[in-house]
């Protein structure tokens, strides 16, 4: 019984192939960092530029609706000096076209998918659905994941605008594919203003600004590097706003108005100013929060809002112009971090002159916010959502988006009743993972987490919630419209697994109408002679 | 099998059969021992994946009964003294066959394999899914491809020189094809997209 070296080195080819090379494609991630562009090529922090994206125009406009198109497309930007990426674009832009809105005037988009048929690195189908984040919109017009429009179909979207001023976005929900396609680009702002929150002091106008947070990797050719190999999430080396690498905005000695949207794919965010100044959230997802709340950091992740106002005159106190500070992320647990990320812009101060007016954050913002207004003896449901890892899927309940599919789609995780009030509480028993838990149609109150009251920023209108950790969270809120809408995690690589279920609003009255089939997506071919 | 394999024959676990030159009785009976617990090892380990693999795909609950049956059968034979040439041999392919197929759902997902999610939207009829892709690796598994290559190289090590010599070669040469496999399966991301 033994083996000579000749033949013992043949065998070794054998074993060491059979378990090197499953070993090696786990470790695919690191296989895929190879082609990583190094950092050195990385443009350093604080030197891009800070830019916003375009406002978009309405296509045509009638007395009580504002018509828009936006083609998704895919179209070379430079987000890295010196390098072309291939991004997805609504009418070529990334972000989106923000949109601005008046709340009582509806708006129509028409959202066209011209991207290609098959991702050409990728290799996947891009079919979308968008999502209006923030609108109570009809079951058909909510971006329901599987009411997809492939490449070569079209959609209209009606959104009612009923609601109260809120910092809303647009992004991709398409089944499976979200991820990439809001990594890719698919994503903008949507602005709605009403008279109660025009009439308060806010900055408005040029200090009225957008900030959307996101992080991607790049590969060495200047290419996005997107991998699917590890489904707890993509975390990027590089920290993008409004679609630039840590850009640097020039500010002046007043008061701004920052709507802060994180966007990025999985990770979250715990921001602060580097110089430790404290500022105020004036906003959350819903709109504004009945009073300001003064911080010096909080955290923040992907799907959420929050508008915050920072007085630079105070920031930059007795600093000459040209001084800086940033706007940094101390990173919560469970992400994965690289050298760079715990930056994410620069704010640098000028001399330049400025409008005094509209400078100001009033004590009280909002004592008519609905929501903000429940109290829990109201509630005539409780419910539960456990938000676990179970059989090697990320799951709502036990179950995943499958069993809503397998169902017919009629499968419902609740049906309150409309125009009730419910108490819902969220639960994470993991240490491992976060979850942004989103909840489509309602704005929410946060009444506690793990038994005590909620974060000072989170108090105020919400639809995403920062389950951490360990943690437990209660929520109220009130259903009113009708039919199936959505609940999932906003990590777009758990949402993609299938961490999705839905819930209905049912009326006595009437039934909702069907998100699958009550509006569908439309050839291109036909556009002609559908004039919007 | 040709006459001059069948007719050699090894010792099994009390060394009543034509001895090889230079071996022991007493180790190959230690080796032929191991080679029994190793297989019945092994066979238990896809013994308690059946269930599983049956409910994510038949085919492979059926694969993983039938390696099932051929472990036990192994162990069974080795434990009653028969340890011919054909017997051995049997033993290191099918274990290699085993192997081999672990090593491609690994690396690729494999023909016939259902979609990650069964997801097909009425508006998109086979199109609303995720692809089929590798299997992922475990613990547990690993310790079954452990077995099985420890299998293989004990068996191994039980034939006539000639016959290592020339099955050694052999697995290198399946080794060799697992590269090209893997360099393959790495230019398709591992998947029938």
């Amino acid at each position: 019984m033994s083996l000579n070296r000749r033949d013992l080195l043949k065998t070794g080819v054998f074993a060491g192939a059979a378990v090197a090379l499953p070993a090696a494609r786990v470790a695919g991630v690191g296989a895929a960092a190879v082609t990583r562009m190094p950092t050195s090529k990385l443009p350093a922090p604080f030197t891009v530029p800070f830019t916003q994206a375009p406002v978009a125009v309405p296509y045509r406009q009638d007395a009580t609706t504002d018509y828009y198109k936006l083609s998704m497309q895919a179209v070379n930007a430079e987000i890295l000096p010196g390098f072309q990426t291939m991004v997805f674009g609504y009418n070529g832009s990334v972000p989106g076209p923000t949109i601005k809105v008046t709340q009582g005037r509806q708006a129509v988009v028409r959202h066209q998918n011209n991207l290609p048929a098959v991702h050409p690195t990728l290799g996947y189908e891009p079919w979308t659905s968008v999502h209006l984040h923030g609108s109570a919109s009809l079951p058909q017009y909510d971006g329901y994941a599987s009411d997809i429009t492939r490449p070569g179909e079209y959609k209209d979207y009606h959104y009612p605008n009923f609601q109260k001023a809120r910092t809303l976005w647009y992004h991709d929900h398409g089944v499976h594919h979200t991820a990439e396609n809001a990594y890719h680009g698919l994503l903008g702002q949507y602005h709605m203003y009403d008279p109660e929150e025009r009439a308060l002091p806010l900055p408005k106008g040029e200090y009225d600004v957008a900030l959307t947070v996101g992080d991607a990797m790049f590969n060495s050719d200047g290419s996005l590097l997107f991998s699917l190999a590890n489904q707890s999430g993509h975390w990027g080396d590089v920290i993008l706003v409004n679609g630039k690498p840590w850009p640097v905005m020039k500010v002046k000695r007043r008061k701004y108005r920052f709507r802060l949207l994180t966007a990025a794919i999985s990770r979250s965010f715990k921001f602060s100013l580097s110089n430790g100044s404290s500022y105020q959230v004036i906003a959350t997802d819903g709109g504004l929060m009945p009073a300001p709340m003064t911080i010096s950091s909080h955290r923040q992740l992907s799907g959420e809002r929050y508008e915050i106002v920072i007085d630079f005159a105070q920031v930059f106190k007795g600093q000459a112009a040209g001084s800086r500070v940033s706007l940094k992320n101390t990173s919560p647990t469970n992400n994965v971090n690289y050298i760079n990320t715990d930056k994410v812009m620069a704010f640098e101060v000028t001399d330049e002159v400025f409008d005094t007016t509209n400078n100001s954050v009033p004590p009280v913002l909002s004592t008519k916010n609905d929501v903000m207004n429940l109290v829990e003896t109201q509630a005539v449901a409780s419910r539960t959502l456990r938000l676990e890892r179970s059989g090697g899927a990320w799951t709502v309940n036990g179950t995943t988006w499958d069993h809503i599919v397998k169902s017919g789609f009629k499968f419902a995780e609740a049906r309150p009743v409309e125009g009730t009030i419910e108490k819902w509480t969220i639960v994470n028993k993991s240490g491992g993972w976060f979850h942004p838990l989103h909840i489509h149609l309602v704005d929410f109150k946060v009444l506690r987490r793990n038994g005590k009251p909620a974060f000072a920023h989170e108090m105020g209108p919400k639809d995403v919630v920062y389950t951490g950790e360990n943690e437990t969270i209660e929520l109220l809120m009130k259903f009113d419209g009708c039919g199936y809408y959505m609940v999932h995690c906003h990590n777009l690589v758990h949402e993609d697994h299938d961490m999705m279920t839905q819930f209905e609003v049912v009326s006595p009255m009437h039934p909702g109408d069907d998100p699958m089939t009550a509006a569908m997506a439309k050839s291109m071919a036909l556009e002609t002679f559908d004039v919007l | 099998m040709s006459s001059e394999l069948t007719a050699v024959a090894f010792p099994g676990r009390a060394g009543n059969a034509t001895a090889v030159a230079g071996d022991s009785s007493a180790t190959r009976s230690l080796a032929v021992d191991v080679a029994i617990l190793m297989a019945v090892a092994a066979g238990i380990a896809h013994l308690i994946s059946i269930r599983t693999h049956w409910n994510w795909w038949q085919a492979s609950g059926a694969f993983f009964a039938v390696i099932t049956v051929a472990q036990f059968a192994l162990g069974g034979v080795l434990f009653f003294k028969r340890t011919s040439l054909n017997v051995l041999l049997f033993g290191i392919w099918s274990n290699v066959l085993v192997v081999a197929v672990y090593v491609a759902s690994r690396l690729h997902a494999l023909p016939g394999q259902p979609v990650t999610t069964a997801h097909h939207a009425p508006r998109a009829p086979g199109r609303s899914w995720l692809p089929a892709t590798p299997e992922g690796v475990g613990a547990f598994d690993m310790f079954s491809l452990l077995l099985e290559l420890g299998l293989v190289v004990l068996l191994l090590t039980l034939l006539p020189a000639k016959w290592k010599s020339r099955t050694s070669t052999h697995l290198m040469f399946t080794g060799i094809a697992f590269v090209v496999f893997a360099i393959w399966a790495l230019s398709t991301n591992g998947t029938f997209r």
